[in-house]
């Protein structure tokens, strides 16, 4: 297994496996989430400029609502998101990342909280500029800052990115209709090794010819070797061994 | 027979996919509507979220390829993402946060936090006592321009004067704010520092307490004593209390790190992140107070004895919210389970 991917067990017992994001996402999230955060200042700027146009007197009261903006954009953001869509800031969603916890419980308010306020640990020598929250991601396999660490919380991808469905069978095998080839009982490729000729076979026409050609020979020499008989002949189709072999090892 | 030859993996496939394709169109649907989309599946979402957690152990142990193995991890994480999702917030729990909790918890730190006060007030005492004795070390402590601004502003007859004007008056409502904004700012980083072993948080309380306590001594020194005293009587309770607790809550999550516990760090920390977070609730509570009262009352001309009946009733508050109210709820608790146990019997 990758590195980066750590098991997860629900507390019913479930496990599986989560893919932590890797710093670079999780920096150009933070880069979107900064530009997000300076735009949300700039349009309130901008209509309550446009407000005390209008109203005598409202400029006290604006500057101080401005100041009080400021701070819970720059310290709220996060949490408030994160609280909103389940675990993503605007930043993340983009990138499909989420926060989750490590030990597969739920995410709790307090994790966010810990991990939100933290940022101003990660967040040296300037918020804008997280450099050591940056380096701290960097040298943690599982890519988590200071407030993660702290917080007990992870920031995954998100599982939907990888959801193909599995093949269930190989389709058309056929423009060979090669005979099966029948080994012995005893020799037999395993479930993996069959993927892999699978892969190769629905995949194969997408392929440059040649490589097409060379890949096959490979998987052709190991196959008859782990099966115990006779490789394709120089001069053969590769690509018809494989082939009878996967239909010799199905049923 | 079937011309299309099947691997064990394709008709594990071919028996579950219907059910794996339901569980994604369920999932689908939450994403798009949100949880209410599975008022009336949520059973059945359940039930096939565990049976594909089953197919996803089983076609692990029995080995089958891999794209099954990655499409049954994948589901089950998103499912499991879906029901373990954040809880909707109960009724009255942040009321029940900060009238129950809070106090009861910052109570039961009291270490950190008589250790955060001994440090400030040390600190501020040292370096008040040496400036006081001598005012040029104040140099030493803080840049000259800085002290050059303090000395300034308190023998400036016109700055006190116009604490007590209508200007100033006018001008607070953005002063709350900005002192809101400035000295949560500086007590979250505080808090935060505290990750580094409570080492950031120790020296963030030390740095505040000598400077603090440089700046009041050098004032006074100059002949200014009373304007800042009486200029800071009102908001230093609430204010000076924020940033001990503030202190307290980095000091006691460096602690736990440092400590550890039996089950190792990330159980010791999950045991007090409650605790830590209602230190950090109190000093937020306490550092708004503060804010309104240095923005509000204190630039008015109002006299002396009215400052200190107001830092008296913050003290009052102080005393009454981690003091007093602790103690009625723990009272409260012991009766509650006294009155358990006789109906056992």
């Amino acid at each position: 297994m990758k590195r980066d991917r750590f098991l997860v067990e629900s507390p019913e017992r479930i496990q599986f496996w989560r893919e932590s994001a890797e710093s670079g996402a999780r920096a150009a999230s933070f880069f979107v989430d900064t530009i997000l955060q300076g735009l949300i200042v700039v349009i309130v700027v901008l209509i309550s400029g446009g407000l005390s146009a209008f109203a005598k007197g409202f400029s006290q009261a604006g500057t101080a609502f401005l100041i009080i903006l400021l701070f819970l954009v720059q310290w709220g953001y996060g949490f408030f998101f994160e609280v909103l869509l389940s675990g993503r800031s605007p930043g993340k969603l983009l990138f499909r990342l989420r926060v989750v916890r490590l030990d597969g419980e739920s995410l709790d308010l307090r994790s966010l909280a810990l991990r939100n306020l933290l940022r101003a640990a990660d967040g040296l020598p300037f918020m804008a500029l997280p450099l050591l929250g940056g380096f701290v991601s960097m040298a943690d396999p599982l890519s988590r800052r200071i407030g993660d660490l702290v917080a007990g919380t992870v920031v995954v991808k998100d599982a939907r990115q990888v959801l193909a469905e599995p093949a269930t069978d190989l389709g058309a095998l056929a423009p060979y209709g090669s005979a099966a080839i029948v080994c012995t009982p005893g020799n037999s490729l395993g479930e993996e090794e069959l993927y892999i000729i699978r892969r190769f076979l629905s995949s194969r026409g997408s392929m440059p010819p040649p490589r097409a050609r060379a890949t096959a020979e490979l998987l052709a020499a190991k196959a008859a070797k782990r099966l115990g008989i006779e490789a394709p002949a120089a001069g053969a189709d590769p690509v018809a061994f494989l082939e009878g072999v996967y239909r010799g090892q199905s049923s | 027979m079937d011309n299309r030859p099947s691997t064990a993996s394709g008709r594990f496939a071919g028996e579950g996919l219907p059910r794996w394709r339901r569980l994604r169109s369920l999932l689908e649907s939450t994403r798009k509507k949100g949880p209410r989309a599975l008022r009336y599946e949520a059973r059945e979402f359940v039930r096939l979220y565990r049976s594909a957690s089953a197919d996803l152990a089983s076609a692990r142990s029995r080995r089958l390829a891999p794209d099954i193995v990655e499409y049954l991890n994948a589901l089950v994480g998103e499912a499991h993402a879906r029901i373990y999702d954040l809880p909707p917030l109960k009724r009255g729990a942040v009321g029940h946060w900060i009238l129950n909790e809070v106090p009861a918890r910052v109570a039961k730190a009291w270490p950190f936090v008589l250790v955060a006060a001994i440090l400030f007030l040390s600190s501020w005492t040292l370096s008040f006592a040496a400036v006081s004795a001598k005012p040029a070390t104040a140099a030493a402590l803080m840049d000259r321009g800085t002290l050059a601004s303090f000395d300034k502003m308190y023998s400036d007859p016109a700055f006190m004067k116009a604490t007590g004007s209508e200007a100033a008056a006018e001008g607070s409502a953005a002063a709350v704010t900005w002192y809101i904004r400035n000295n949560v700012t500086v007590s979250f980083l505080s808090f935060a520092l505290g990750a580094f072993f409570g080492l950031g948080s120790l020296v963030v309380v030390l740095v505040n307490g000598l400077s603090m306590g440089a700046i009041v001594g050098y004032v006074s020194a100059s002949g200014h004593g009373r304007s800042i005293w009486t200029f800071m009587a009102a908001h230093s309770v609430f204010e000076l209390a924020g940033l001990v607790l503030s202190a307290a809550a980095g000091l006691l999550l460096g602690w736990t790190l440092f400590r550890g516990g039996r089950a190792g760090r990330a159980a010791a920390l999950k045991e007090r992140t409650d605790d830590i977070l209602a230190l950090v609730t109190a000093d937020v509570i306490l550092t708004v107070g503060a804010a309104f009262i240095e923005g509000l009352f204190s630039p008015r001309r109002i006299g002396l004895d009215a400052r200190l009946a107001v830092a008296f009733a913050c003290l009052l508050l102080e005393l009454g919210y981690f003091v007093v109210l602790p103690l009625r709820l723990r009272r409260r608790s012991k009766s509650l389970t006294a009155g358990g146990q006789a109906v056992q019997k």
